[in-house]
């Protein structure tokens, strides 16, 4: 693997992605001939994640932002696309080199009480990835073990414990700590801090934001929280049912987002400020079903700015600004 | 004038062998036409409040001390008859999960009908359009074949919204909301949250009780607030005042953990060590051993709620 | 001391999760360990007769009485557990690991593999048990293995079918993910992260098992396909005491409680082990 990777060129990169999942149709609806179902979760996703930097995906539940996370570390096989890690399509890696891809490319999970397993002592969980890979002899692993658990706030002690005897921050840095194992390039963060208490939340991302300054770590970081992202993120992938909607510099989202559906979940969030109330009226209905989205622009009906082609031409994502992509007719050429 | 009132509410949790305090001597009141947010992270006491009052609590719970007071009746000491007739009718809950309100053998229409028949004793095709009536109300689309339809046809958002229709059918006085919009999209749950307050608060008058442990719903939709720490309230008052000028090193710390718009990267502020458990509450303030003022009289003494200045009420002793 | 106090503790814990396992593990272990021992307390062999007592009933000498041989029917029950808990423990350990091998398979990978194993599992599932051990046994032979070989061929299916179930709820686990993505083997996957959390249920049927393995050799020895006389097998004894029922009761009320005893135990243990091992009871 080339380890001279030129500046511009992106450390993880999705082109046209799609992942569809066929829906198990009835016997009956076969014999009729019907044509099989399919949730497009994915579709026609292209971004670049930069090194060193952090990258948030950002949507409510069923925009798919989950399952493209799973496809840039190939937990799944797409329907149509290719994922690059430094230039390499991962879809099409050899075992060896997917091998060296994975312990370069970490995951922490949303749920620290689902996520480690139930039967396994600390120690054991953060040691597996050591394992896997034969790094260096059982004694130095297990050196390594305590550095890890000392590095994310927790103490040698805790490697004997099983999971159920920590608490849900513990837990969580215990998932951080088996990711930074073998000391990857880039880590995808789903959902990290989403069922933590606010304090326990503030001091996981505080840990995650060292962790990156010291050892030049790449995140994507998929979430539903506002919040967290203008905290953390450099830049912002907004998602709406399977497509990315709008895509720009975090800054630049939060000062003037562009995409109305942006500006309507924006809109929504909660200030914790009761001097700057939401505007309760913005939302518009619920989010269609996944399984039949509505033509065009996936947003329509839902949109306050709709206008008559907005149900015929579904809009491509294109440059408004420099750095920033929207999905939107309101932005497209020839657009009034 | 209060709606409901709770004077020195303590309720125990069994457990290992010996009852333990989940909520602690909790006192307020919630008046006519507000919402009234209870905040804290988990396991402070928030839904074991609700729980109480309701009287829903688990096997393994009892309330063990003090009274809770709908109106003029006394909660706490009501026959489960007399409980019966009042929940559903003056006083409503919805829960954080809305299936745990509906039954899913029978198609929501059905549901919403009987409750109506049941508490205010319409006769069927009346029953009938004050449902429809209801479930446009709540905003759902079609509601005529939605009535139709059976809990599972329905989005999470969609079943929160039916249960708030059941919930407000019989225009109850006072609504506990357990976390309603948490397992919810934001975009969903600004328009349950306005549902709440514009049907309920604004064109029925009656009281809200919010719990939630999410400060930015607190900020938009809460008129007061009360936050809780490991089973006690404290800090209490105007959800204005409280988060223009925080006074319990506590909330303050909550409210600067939050990563928020406008605060770009830095660390956030976090409160050291964590909530402590049931069978393991600090002496004294409760708050004393994560608190960055404590002093050494914390230790000792439980300070009591006493109103400030400001108007909020607050239990620290640096305030006295 | 310390052990020992922490040994008692920790029966003491599982008295108060579930006294029904409790008491169930307790009847195995004390009919294991009387059965395991028997030679160097019991003062008779299990095929000495005495000749002066023939079909004694229970006296000082023989507790139990003696059969028509005059052979001491507590011995003959205590041998007569080693056989019982041999073809008990043999046909469970056997279709144990092959089951769960199998059922793991399936439920893993799914798919073709699924179907593979899967369907010749049904197949076997389809034929009444004892019809199976039966023509096993006596198209073979009448070795004690040979019995536990059949009993294992019934069981595999069972435990196969259960496994492959509990593997599919596994199998979705985020920590099963999060160990695919730090990239796990599918061996590693399926050893260190399934198994141990999918072979709850697997245990709790094995328990029961183990319970129906003894009835089948009883069974089995009952109608001769079994152990062979002069061998002390409690169903054979059964059969041997059936000519003898009026005139001396105790050759079979003797073997039968023996059965029951050990049936019990097994059950008991097993419905314990469902309440302890509840993922609803867990969560709490």
């Amino acid at each position: 693997m080339s380890s001279t990777i030129n500046g511009a060129e992106p450390l993880l990169r999705a082109v046209g992605l799609s992942k569809h999942f066929p829906l198990e149709s009835s016997l009956l609806a076969t014999l009729r001939g019907a044509e099989a179902q399919t949730v497009k979760a994915v579709e026609a996703v292209s971004l670049d994640v930069t090194a060193g930097q952090t990258l948030a995906i950002v949507g409510e539940s069923g925009s798919g932002k989950s399952t493209l996370g799973r496809l840039l570390l190939r937990l799944m096989q797409p329907t149509t696309g290719q994922v690059l890690y430094q230039g390499n399509n991962i879809f099409r890696m050899n075992r060896r080199e997917l091998s060296a891809f994975r312990r370069q490319a970490q995951i922490i999970l949303q749920d620290p009480y689902a996520s480690l397993n139930p039967r396994m002592r600390v120690g054991r969980i953060i040691r597996e990835p050591l394992d896997i890979y034969r790094e260096g002899t059982v004694a130095e692993r297990n050196k390594r073990v305590d550095a890890l658990l000392e590095r994310v706030g927790l103490n040698s002690a805790h490697a004997r414990a099983y999971p159920s005897e920590l608490s849900g921050g513990q837990r969580q840095r215990v998932g951080i700590a088996a990711a930074l194992a073998l000391s990857p390039e880039i880590i995808i963060a789903d959902e990290p801090t989403s069922s933590l208490d606010v304090s326990v939340q503030a001091q996981t991302l505080n840990l995650l934001a060292e962790l990156q300054r010291d050892f030049n770590l790449t995140y994507v970081f998929i979430t539903h929280d506002l919040g967290v992202v203008q905290h953390f993120s450099d830049r912002v992938a907004v998602m709406y049912l399977g497509k990315i909607v709008e895509e720009a510099p975090t800054e630049t989202l939060f000062a003037a987002p562009q995409h109305p559906y942006t500006q309507v979940l924006f809109s929504a969030i909660p200030l914790p400020d009761p001097s700057r109330r939401v505007n309760w009226d913005l939302p518009k209905g619920e989010p269609p079903s996944p399984l039949d989205p509505p033509p065009g622009c996936h947003f329509h009906p839902r949109c306050p700015k709709v206008m008559s082609n907005c149900s015929t031409i579904a809009p491509r994502l294109e440059a408004t600004a420099p750095g920033q992509r929207v999905a939107c007719l309101l932005y497209a050429d020839g657009a009034n | 004038m209060s709606l409901l009132s709770l004077r020195h509410l303590t309720t125990e949790f069994y457990s290992g062998g010996r009852w333990l305090e989940a909520v602690s001597d909790v006192s307020f009141d919630l008046l006519p036409g507000e919402i009234l947010g209870l905040v804290g992270e988990s396991g402070c006491g928030k839904s074991t409040i609700a729980y109480s009052v309701m009287r829903l609590l688990a096997s393994n719970a009892r309330i063990s001390g003090g009274e809770v007071w709908l109106g003029d009746v006394n909660l706490t000491d009501a026959s489960e008859d007399a409980l019966q007739d009042l929940r559903g009718s003056r006083l409503s809950m919805i829960f954080q999960d809305p299936m745990t309100a509906l039954d899913s053998l029978f198609t929501v229409g059905h549901q919403v009908i009987e409750t109506l028949q049941e508490h205010l004793a319409l006769d069927p095709p009346a029953a009938r359009e004050r449902a429809l009536d209801l479930l446009r109300q709540v905003g759902i689309p079609a509601a005529e074949e939605r009535l139709k339809a059976y809990p599972y046809q329905f989005s999470g958002g969609m079943s929160q919204r039916i249960a708030l229709a059941i919930a407000i059918s019989c225009h109850p006085q006072v609504l506990i909301a357990d976390e309603p919009t948490t397992a919810l999209d934001v975009t969903i749950q600004a328009q349950i949250l306005h549902l709440i307050r514009r049907l309920l608060v604004e064109e029925q008058g009656a009281g809200v009780l919010l719990i939630t442990h999410d400060l930015g719903v607190v900020a938009q939709v809460c008129d007061r607030v009360a936050v809780m720490y490991a089973g006690k309230i404290v800090e209490f008052g105007a959800v204005d005042a409280i988060f223009r000028d925080p006074l319990h090193p506590y909330t303050q710390a909550l409210l600067n953990s939050l990563p928020s718009q406008g605060i770009q990267r830095g660390a956030l502020e976090n409160i050291r060590g964590r909530v402590p458990s049931l069978d393991d509450r600090p002496t004294g303030c409760r708050f004393h051993p994560r608190c960055p003022h404590a002093l050494a009289i914390c230790r000792e003494e439980a300070p009591p709620l006493l109103r400030r200045d400001g108007g909020q009420e607050v239990a620290c002793v640096l305030y006295d | 001391m310390t052990r020992v106090r922490a040994l008692l503790h920790r029966l003491r814990e599982w008295h108060a999760a579930s006294r029904s396992a409790f008491l169930g593990a307790t009847i195995i272990v004390l009919l294991a360990l009387m059965t395991a021992t028997v030679s160097l307390y019991m003062p008779y062999k299990p095929d000495a007769m005495d000749f002066m007592a023939p079909l004694s009933g229970p006296t000082g000498a023989h507790l139990l009485g003696t059969d028509n041989f005059g052979r001491d029917i507590l011995t003959r029950v205590l041998y007569g557990y080693q056989i019982s808990l041999a073809v008990a423990l043999g046909s469970v350990g056997f279709g144990l690991a092959v089951g769960v091998t199998f059922g793991l398979l399936a439920g893993y990978f799914g798919g073709l593999v699924d179907n593979i194993i899967m369907r010749p599992m049904d197949v076997l599932m389809a034929f009444p048990a004892i019809v199976l051990v039966v023509a096993l046994t006596g198209f073979v032979g009448r070795e004690i293995a040979v019995m536990v070989l059949a009993v294992a061929v019934v069981y595999v299916p069972i435990f196969a079918r259960v496994m492959r179930g509990s593997t599919l709820e596994v199998v979705n686990e985020l920590y099963v993910e999060g160990a695919r993505a730090r990239g796990a083997s599918h061996l590693r996957l399926m050893l260190r992260h399934i198994l141990p959390n999918a072979i709850a249920p697997v245990l709790i049927q094995a328990s029961i098992l183990m319970g129906i393995a003894i009835l089948l050799e009883s069974a089995l020895s009952f109608i001769g396909l079994g152990t062979q006389p002069p061998d002390p097998s409690l169903g054979l004894m059964l059969s041997e005491g059936r000519s003898f029922m009026q005139q001396a009761p105790w050759m079979v009320v003797a073997p039968g409680v023996a059965i029951s005893l050990a049936v019990l135990g097994f059950n008991l243990l097993g419905n314990g082990l469902q309440d302890l091992l509840n993922p609803a009871r867990k969560r709490q």
